[in-house]
């Protein structure tokens, strides 16, 4: 193989192995480039330029509009899949199939970006989907489980946990309990084998369908876990820097302190803050992760690319396409599954059928695609029955419900 | 894991759509249309022309499916399909101008600088575009596949209609012509 000589950052830039590292950096790279500038000092210099050269060189691109997007491909399939077609012929030439070999690399990456304890312990930390009572599971793996809704969870500066129900109600007949349950939380964070661990502890709190939780942690930032997700974090957050990890629905208050970054890590990516108030939404189900910042100022890591959001700013990122967008936003629509509203803005039934799945713990299905497709706007009252959510839908859009013994099923109103 | 799910399912996607899966078509469609829909954008301004041209190549590639092998790289297929309808397009509309296919502009704007740039990044990201902007319409675009889309060289040479050494020397010599425009100021 014939290559024009090398020189200076050059070499680095068009090097197969480092663009493969700045494009999908795995552990194994990242030490192999750390010990490289490690042995050749004189390097840095051509490294660092062919990184920032790499990192900066994403265009400003359009966005396809949605409704665009469904409009054209009504165009397409009413010329292809709806009419009986005359078939032209073609040749497609026979083409390998695809890089076998990256398959390792990528899984190395996966597993390894989110190297830290906090990953090991979200891959170990099995939840069950089908549990519908909130959890808590504390380092040694015993877990303590709470039937109620809005509760409150609060650790302090010495990883002591008080737990509270909003509800004012409840909260009389339940204190004696709750009294119990702290001391018994109490005992088991001085359980043997945890003392003495340089490893930090950490904790899961995993909300299941149909309940909302708050979550205070040792440092005073607060959160509030949606429905169908869990967060997992240190006890104490140990030296000069904050993690935890997230999965589902998330709005995060992180409280200030610029000695100590902040960092929240969901599946595909990172989000490093100082303080600020976001809010993050990571189904694992879901095709889109995204990320609404109301204040202050974060920094999204999405595989190598960096990118900062501005307060009211949404970044979207497509889990199949690996594409992000950052557009402007209102912040209310999406804060408001925390005071029990649904905002709506032109989005497909689909999309709020499967938050409303969530939020109520029960199984939405569509007879037809054509309901699922419809395009809805408006703000729903989550604080009434789920049955009477769709009542008021099939009031504005065409469609009709039935309640199965425990779902409901859309299908498109044909009249 | 992303990444493994996606190689493995864009295979089999393509295999589906070959064996006569329907519903293989919309899904391929979906995954695609915003890859095709800004790759587009770069070698013309008029929405107009990418919206058609997108049409036009899926209509062909469903035509096309009782002849397809299984195995095909479907992404670089659409890819280069669409740079040759967009060529097609753009040449009815300027009826007078002919050019060839490798003198297809590629227009290519840096996305802005973040928020929170370090003092002196938004200069050398301006010294960036402007360098970006010196290079040739075609080492633009291999530069746009290799480094901002990540195709492989030869991915690349699949959509450039290029061997494979003249691919690796494009993107050499663009990659060299860009950091010394970038050093000189």
């Amino acid at each position: 193989m014939t290559e024009i000589s090398n020189k200076g950052a050059n070499e680095f830039i068009t090097r197969d192995d480092f663009i493969d590292w700045v494009l999908h950096p795995t552990p194994m790279s990242d030490s192999y480039w750390e010990q490289f500038i490690h042995d050749n000092p004189s390097s840095k210099p051509d490294i660092e330029e062919a990184l920032f050269i790499i990192k900066n060189i994403s265009p400003r691109e359009r966005l396809m509009d949605d409704m665009k997007k469904r409009a054209l491909w009504n165009d397409i399939s009413e010329k292809t899949i709806e009419s009986p077609h005359s078939r032209r012929f073609y040749a497609w030439p026979a083409a390998a199939s695809v890089v076998a070999v990256m398959f390792l690399s990528v899984l190395m990456y996966v597993s390894g970006n989110l190297g830290d304890e906090i990953m090991d312990f979200a891959s170990v930390k099995k939840i069950n989907k089908n549990s519908n009572e909130v959890r808590l599971i504390f380092s040694d793996n015993s877990e303590e489980t709470f039937d109620l809704n809005d509760l409150d969870i609060k650790y302090d500066k010495d990883g002591r946990i008080e737990i509270t129900t909003e509800n004012s109600v409840k909260s009389a007949e339940i204190s004696n309990e709750i009294l119990h349950t702290e001391s018994k939380i109490r005992e088991k964070k001085q359980a043997p084998g945890v003392l003495g661990n340089k490893e930090p502890q950490m904790n899961q709190l995993v909300v299941p369908r149909g309940k909302r939780t708050s979550l205070t942690l040792s440092d005073g930032t607060r959160l509030y876990l949606n429905s169908g997700s869990r967060a997992i974090f240190p006890v104490k957050f140990p030296g000069e820097k904050r993690e935890l990890y997230i999965e589902g629905e998330a709005y995060i208050e992180v409280a200030h302190d610029p000695q100590r970054p902040f960092t929240v890590s969901v599946n595909d990516m990172k989000i490093r803050v100082v303080g600020t108030k976001f809010n993050i939404s990571a189904y694992p189900e879901d095709p889109c992760c995204s990320v609404v910042l109301v204040e202050g100022e974060v920094q999204a890591e999405i595989h190598s690319r960096r990118i900062t959001i501005a307060p009211n700013y949404l970044l979207t990122y497509r889990k199949d396409s690996k594409e992000t967008s950052l557009s402007k936003t209102e912040v209310t629509p999406h804060l408001s599954w925390k005071d029990g509203w649904l905002y709506c803005d032109k989005q497909e039934l689909r999309v709020v059928a499967g938050k409303l799945s969530r939020y109520y713990d029960i199984d939405i299905q569509f007879r037809d695609e054509e309901a699922a497709e419809l395009l809805l706007s408006g703000k729903l009252d989550l604080k009434t029955e789920c049955a009477d959510i769709f009542k008021a839908i099939s009031t504005i859009a065409p469609i009709s419900y039935e309640e199965t013994g425990n779902g409901i099923i859309i299908s498109k109103r044909s009249n | 894991m992303n990444g493994v799910k996606e190689i493995q399912s864009d295979t089999k996607l393509w295999d589906d759509f070959v064996s006569g899966k329907k519903e293989a078509f919309k899904t391929v469609y979906c995954r695609y249309v915003d890859d095709l829909f800004r790759f587009g954008l770069h070698f013309t301004q008029n929405e107009n022309i990418v919206y058609d041209a997108i049409q036009d190549i899926f209509i062909d590639l469903y035509s096309y499916q009782p002849r397809l092998r299984s195995g095909g790289r479907v992404k670089q297929y659409l890819l280069v399909s669409l740079k040759r309808k967009i060529f097609r397009l753009m040449g009815e509309e300027s009826k007078y101008e002919t050019i060839e296919m490798d003198q297809m502009p590629f227009s290519y704007d840096l996305a802005e600088a973040a928020f929170d740039a370090e003092e002196g990044e938004d200069e050398k990201l301006r010294l960036l575009d402007k360098a970006m902007s010196k290079l040739s319409d075609r080492q633009r675009e291999a530069i746009y596949l290799r480094y901002v889309k990540g195709l492989s060289y030869e991915d690349l040479s699949w959509v450039l209609e290029m061997n494979y050494q003249s691919v690796r020397n494009l993107i050499h010599r663009g990659m060299g012509k860009l950091r010394d425009f970038y050093r000189e100021k």
